[in-house]
């Protein structure tokens, strides 16, 4: 009688040990799958890179040469007045603009399988005011993206409204 | 004595069983803190990253050896390639044992910058002590000069610096 009560005390004790383990394994798996979701890292490193294009001198003269525009002014110019052309090449602003950004994305994030950066996402946009729905302007992209990277923006005034031009980047590791 | 004998081996299990359980629990635990402690050392390491490159900015590119006052945070390299004959005098100060610009975009052919192939060149380097100086902390920075037409110039480049003064 007392060894078939201890028996069952045993499987008794079994049984809340596997139901205990399960749970815990389940919820183990909650947070890794969570951690395996979108992980977004603001980066300083970013932030510096699109100030400093911001300000990188082009090869683009919108009014005379050689007073040549910042990149800053080549997005201004290509939000507000798209079929301005660049002197002396004769090129669209915003078709500089794009050749330009891969240019210097190449140059500054190489990615690739043998790179530690997997792909990047460009993105710039005007936003009217604060918590208003932007209007995209360019969006350029490279390589294979996954759920982890790392990203900051970077405004700019737009001259002739009261908006901004937003630049996003989000380089994909 | 059958009894007893059955109690002690039932007493035995019992304990077999509880220290499973604590193991199996230690276990588990161990591997969520491993979860959760890798997580947060993938953000401490972007930290530390992020830290050093506003160090270095920070630190070099407002001083007054270097710096373009039209935009904040720029550097005149007109100021550095003239000052590259005199960095070892400023290394006690800087506390570096490298220090060198790097112009990324336009790309250029890579060679050292001196005063006879300046602008026509790729990297300015300052100093650089003989000794081991590891991997150098870098940051993305505008490189301003003014061109031959008087114009001013900036284009995207980098500053790489490494030693006691960039931690």
């Amino acid at each position: 009688m007392i060894r078939k009560k201890g028996q069952e005390e045993i499987v008794g004790f079994v049984v809340i040990v596997v139901i205990v383990s399960v749970i815990i394994a389940i919820l183990l798996g909650i947070v890794i799958s969570k951690d395996k979701s979108e992980v977004s890292v603001e980066s300083e490193e970013i932030y510096q890179f699109l100030e400093s294009f911001v300000q990188t001198t082009s090869k683009c003269a919108l009014t005379f040469e050689p007073d040549y525009a910042t990149m800053g002014e080549i997005i201004n110019e290509c939000y507000s007045d798209s079929g301005k052309s660049c002197s002396p090449s004769n090129e669209k602003v915003c078709s500089y603009l794009n050749s330009s950004l891969k240019e210097i994305l190449e140059d500054s994030w190489p990615v690739g399988k043998e790179y530690s950066n997997k792909g990047y996402i460009m993105n710039i946009d005007y936003v009217p005011k604060e918590d208003s729905i932007s209007q995209p302007i360019t969006t350029f992209f490279e390589g294979n993206c996954s759920l982890q990277y790392l990203q900051n923006e970077y405004s700019l005034r737009e001259s002739k409204s009261k908006g901004n031009l937003e630049i996003s980047l989000k380089i994909c590791v | 004595m059958n009894y007893w004998i059955n109690k002690g081996q039932m007493k035995i299990q019992q304990m077999a069983f509880v220290l499973v359980a604590i193991m199996i629990f230690f276990v588990l635990v161990g591997l969520l803190f491993i979860t959760l402690r890798v997580g947060a050392l993938n953000k401490s390491a972007q930290n530390l990253k992020d830290d050093a490159a506003k160090e270095i900015v920070k630190r070099l590119a407002n001083t007054p050896e270097f710096i373009w006052s039209d935009c904040p945070g720029c550097v005149d390299v007109d100021k550095a390639i003239v000052l590259k004959a005199h960095a070892q005098e400023y290394e006690d100060l800087w506390k570096l044992d490298y220090l060198a610009f790097e112009f990324v975009y336009p790309s250029r052919n890579k060679s050292e910058c001196d005063l006879v192939n300046y602008p026509e060149c790729s990297t300015i380097t300052l100093i650089k002590d003989s000794g081991e100086y590891g991997v150098a902390n870098s940051a993305y920075v505008s490189l301003c000069y003014w061109d031959k037409d008087g114009y001013n110039k900036c284009e995207l480049g980098k500053i790489y610096a490494s030693g006691k003064g960039i931690k």
